[in-house]
């Protein structure tokens, strides 16, 4: 099961097989960080709430 | 297909658990994979703005709504010019595929896997004792 960290509140993340590759505030900012990346096509992509959600 | 929640912290440090799925959003030859949160009390599927770049399409002032959030906010969208192709994948089974229009906000916030537009194409069942999504046609 795949978990959010806490350091990641309010950040994008890229993940690979579970794991976080690379984050950023910005997911502009982030695919820039993960375009050059082989396996950039292979990446997915998540914002880590700030706080929990209602909705 | 099943898939495992995806858990987080709660408001006293707890674990909480979501139930989020893996969907990739195609349009334009461009995909954009994601994880986002099935939300069945969400009319429609949001996404946040950026992802509009991402998949070049061009949002216009003529297909802006507005929502109301569970705080009773109200929030800008626009519609997507043109059906979105959403596919739900797991190795080992055939990927569910099927296209709509979605929403883009520009509060930035998970995306949100809504009524219209997703959850009216998919069973998915949320089987919360274990932690776990079972998502059929």
């Amino acid at each position: 099961m795949f978990k959010f960290e806490k350091k990641y509140a309010g950040q994008w993340i890229a993940i690979k097989n579970s794991s976080i590759v690379e984050s950023d505030s910005s997911l502009k900012k982030l695919y820039k960080k993960v375009e050059e990346r082989k396996d950039g096509k292979l990446l997915r992509f998540t914002l880590v709430p700030k706080t929990c959600i209602a909705g | 297909m099943d898939f495992p929640y995806i858990e987080d912290l709660g408001l006293e440090e707890e674990r909480i658990f979501r139930p989020m799925l893996p969907v990739t959003f195609k349009a334009n030859g461009e995909s954009f994979k994601s994880y986002a949160l099935v939300d069945s009390g969400s009319d429609y599927t949001i996404l946040p703005i950026e992802v509009a770049g991402i998949l070049k399409l061009r949002l216009t002032t003529e297909r802006e709504f507005h929502l109301q959030g569970a705080g009773g906010n109200i929030f800008r969208i626009y519609k997507s010019p043109e059906r979105v192709e959403q596919t739900i994948e797991k190795r080992g089974f055939r990927p569910r595929k099927f296209s709509s229009h979605v929403y883009f906000a520009e509060s930035g916030s998970v995306i949100l896997l809504g009524q219209k537009g997703f959850l009216d194409h998919l069973n998915v069942k949320l089987k919360g004792p274990k932690k776990e999504l079972e998502v059929s046609c």
